[in-house]
């Protein structure tokens, strides 16, 4: 199996220089892989495959049949950072997230950050995700986004920089659990001999930061897990970190509010619940708070948790930091709070709402990348190089006649990494979701994280609902000698 | 344990207790109407009758044929009940407990629930793949039953699972009896005729009791087949064996704590203890069944009851 032939075509590649030769950090592997015969890398990379299948790690497509439930796809190359690469990295996600939970413990109090200027109001007032019910609350250690998962991107000169911040429900950590059991068993010499930081006390660290969050005076929280249920389509993710964390698997149809706690029905009779990691959006939690038809939560939820009984991950309200319009103010927001240069760039963002910036993307929309501001999984963008005539018109309309909904962004020559696409490697562009836990004074970064693949050539989307699909990311300390392989 | 949970695990040991039954009960009843077209004895409606749900049928299919009884009760996916419906349930069911299951159990529901409407697909001779059918789901079943013997620790959802299944064939043999008053109720110039005989018979074969019944009672005698299916408490598809094997788990799930569910199950196995084959027939078959089928509903609600708290009776605790 080789690499002979392989074209980093100009972009950054993960793993091979603009020569051509592997970078330091993936010499063992490359090595290893060459010495595989020929043929051996697709049957393992099939087997990986088998095995995912046959463990139930699917999900369900939207908009289809029942019974459409798909593995998805994993490249059985992985992705590998270099640790003395990675740290700033992590230091920089840690000093966003700070920020960020800052951020919007403000603007739910005295919005200081309004009144000194440094962010215009309709900013969060215009947000999808404010909800002014979440005024003047106060959940534990001052934190708002537990958990976030960041999505960063490398440019073609390897520059990391933040796309968008995921701080409702991100999804896809039980992957880079899974991606990892199976490449330590593809290739547990390489792994040994690479020195990789562990992915796996991921689901520990969580429980220690619910644990450290759970509402005061409490020194066993019981935890929960609450899943809209199996047509969900991450209801294997929800499954499995329950399982992983030890915590209680729960639907809204299982929890009752008895007038001061939410408790789960158990066959025992009624269980206090003290910490729910809720995978339920905002709006479906509390029927009496939020939307009225909603049986995914829990009438009293947010009593429970106004009154401090309760502790939820992420609290309701977060999403008023995911949107790409507040995105686009993180940098003001870590200078303004933490009085720091931020670490981690942004991508250059148009706001459509500016005047002077709507008219340099309509100007511009065969060059630009255009997000409705508060969509997430890649449905309704627009990239401008790929798209068509009648595509752009319709994206101009759509601007003009909503210029708050939508950002817009330099295309980036997005970094690539190796694929197996039959018996030889091709280059597709990746990008890297590092998972973020905060637990007030301290966080703690994923190693890696996700790394999602555009496998369909050429394509910028990584997306799983739009045909991406994962790699197991490794950040190595070691790079030694070839030989000793 | 959540509520839920246990709600789930004896549903998805009903549903494939339940398809199972109706698939030993289909596949008899075939054979047996082979031989009965002879003289024109052959009976299809009986099937429907035992189901309880005679209304859905008529409304669907209209005349009780071969083929129609068939498709109703094996294939039809808006019939809750049927075979392929009671499949699928219960591979739902497993879907939403999967967290919690062994994968080699979750993986053989999970295919099970698959099997039915992969057969529909192909085309083949409609009798013979009923039978193949019939034979291939009856095997399934119990493999899977086994697998939860042999796999599954004896805590709370194995008892929970227990308890769904026993209480369900309990019900499903109570009706498999009654069908014989529905068999018997037009026809009785047949009665203690062979056709009588081959009727008990086919009762015995669909619960495989026909060699422990030879064993213990020689020839086929009503008051005997009776006490076969009914009061043999060694017998593990007769209902006395399946009330006390779903009282043990019941109290096995509990500890002493002692609620309504345990009164009421208790109950009913003493009352069938004191019965006899003679006796179920002074009672009238058709009275004795419906008294029963009514207890055990009853008994089934009060189960709910007692592993749902209802939040208005009981604080956090």
């Amino acid at each position: 199996m080789t690499f002979e032939g392989y074209d980093t075509g100009g972009f950054f590649d993960e793993l091979f220089d603009n020569a051509g030769q592997a970078r330091d950090c993936s010499r063992l592997l490359i090595a290893a892989i060459e010495k595989l015969p020929k043929g051996d890398l697709r049957r393992r990379q099939e087997a990986s495959e088998r095995a995912m299948l046959s463990m139930g790690i699917t999900f369900n497509v939207y908009g289809s049949n029942e019974g459409t439930e798909r593995a998805i796809p994993f490249d059985i190359v992985p992705r590998i950072i270099d640790g003395q690469e990675w740290d700033p990295v992590e230091a920089g996600l840690k000093q966003r997230i700070k920020a960020v939970n800052r951020f919007i413990d403000d603007i739910y109090h005295k919005r200081e950050i309004i009144k000194d200027g440094v962010i215009p109001e309709w900013v969060f007032t215009s947000s999808k995700g404010y909800l002014p019910q979440c005024q003047d609350l106060n959940p534990p250690g001052g934190v708002w986004a537990h958990v976030t998962g960041t999505d960063l991107v490398r440019d073609e000169n390897g520059t990391f920089f933040v796309l968008e911040d995921n701080l409702r429900v991100p999804s896809g950590v039980s992957y880079v659990l899974l991606d990892r059991t199976l490449m330590k068993r593809n290739f547990p010499e390489v792994f040994h001999k690479s020195g990789v930081r562990r992915v796996v006390d991921y689901p520990i660290q969580f429980m220690k930061m619910l644990h450290k969050l759970a509402p005061e005076g409490i020194e066993k929280p019981n935890v929960a897990v609450l899943t809209p249920g199996v047509y969900n389509s991450a209801y294997f993710e929800h499954t499995f970190l329950a399982r992983q964390m030890g915590a209680l698997l729960v639907e809204g149809r299982d929890l009752v509010y008895d007038g001061k706690y939410v408790c789960a029905r158990t066959v025992d009779g009624l269980q206090r619940i003290d910490v729910i990691y809720r995978r339920v959006d905002d709006d479906f939690l509390d029927p009496e708070v939020f939307r009225a038809d909603s049986t995914l939560g829990c009438k009293g939820m947010m009593k429970a948790f106004r009154e401090g009984h309760l502790t939820l991950a992420n609290a309701p309200g977060t999403g008023v930091a995911d949107d790409k319009v507040v995105y686009a103010f993180v940098p003001d927001m870590i200078r303004y709070y933490l009085g720091e240069e931020p670490l981690l760039p942004n991508v250059p963002t148009h706001l459509c709402i500016e005047e002077e910036a709507l008219e340099y993307t309509l100007d511009n929309l065969e060059k630009l990348v255009v997000k409705p501001a508060s969509e997430s999984g890649g449905y309704g963008m627009l990239i401008g190089p790929a798209s068509t005539k009648k595509e752009r018109e319709i994206f101009a309309k759509a601007l003009r006649a909503n210029p708050r909904n939508y950002i817009s962004q330099p295309t980036l020559a997005l970094s690539r990494a190796p694929v197996l696409v039959n018996n030889h490697f091709e280059g597709r562009h990746v990008d890297l979701r590092p998972y973020i836990l905060h637990s007030g004074d301290d966080s703690y970064v994923l190693p890696g994280g996700l790394t999602r693949v555009a496998l369909k050539k050429g394509s910028l989307v990584v997306n799983s609902s739009q045909g991406g699909g994962t790699k197991d990311t490794w950040v190595v300390d070691r790079t030694p000698e070839l030989e000793e392989i | 344990m959540l509520s839920r949970v246990a709600d789930q695990i004896m549903w998805m040991s009903r549903y494939i207790e339940r398809a199972a039954n109706t698939a030993r009960f289909l596949e008899v009843s075939y054979h047996l109407n082979l031989d009965l077209q002879q003289g024109g004895h052959e009976q299809w409606s009986p099937l429907v009758e035992i189901t309880g749900d005679m209304k859905i049928f008529e409304a669907r299919y209209g005349e009780p044929t071969a083929e129609n009884v068939m498709h109703f009760l094996m294939f039809n996916p808006e019939y809750i009940n049927s075979i392929q419906s009671c499949l699928s349930a219960a591979r739902d069911n497993a879907k939403g407990l999967r967290e919690s299951m062994p994968a080699e159990l979750f993986e053989a529901i999970n295919d099970l629930g698959k099997l039915v409407p992969e057969a529909a697909r192909k085309k083949d001779f409609f009798h013979s793949q009923i039978l193949d059918l019939c034979r291939r789901v009856k095997r399934e079943c119990m493999m899977i039953s086994g697998m939860f013997s042999e796999i599954i620790e004896r805590g709370r959802g194995y008892h929970f699972w227990r308890l769904g299944e026993f209480m369900e064939r309990a019900d499903k043999t109570s009706r498999l009896l009654h069908v014989k008053y529905f068999y018997i109720h037009p026809q009785l110039t047949d009665l203690e005729t062979s056709i009588d005989d081959m009727q008990w018979l086919a009762l015995l074969l669909s619960l495989d009791a026909r060699e422990a019944y030879h064993r213990t009672h020689g020839l086929i005698k009503r008051d005997n087949v009776i006490h076969m299916i009914v009061l043999n408490p060694a017998f593990p598809r007769a209902i006395l064996f399946c009330l006390q094997s779903a009282l043990q788990s019941l109290n096995l799930i509990t500890g002493h704590v002692q609620g309504e569910p345990h009164k009421k199950l208790s109950a009913l196995c003493q009352q069938l203890e004191s019965m006899s084959g003679a006796s179920i027939i002074e009672t009238g078959l058709n009275e004795f069944i419906e008294d029963l089928q009514l207890n055990m509903n009853n008994i089934n609600s009060s189960i709910f009851d007692h592993f749902n708290p209802d939040p208005t009776l009981s604080t956090g605790a």
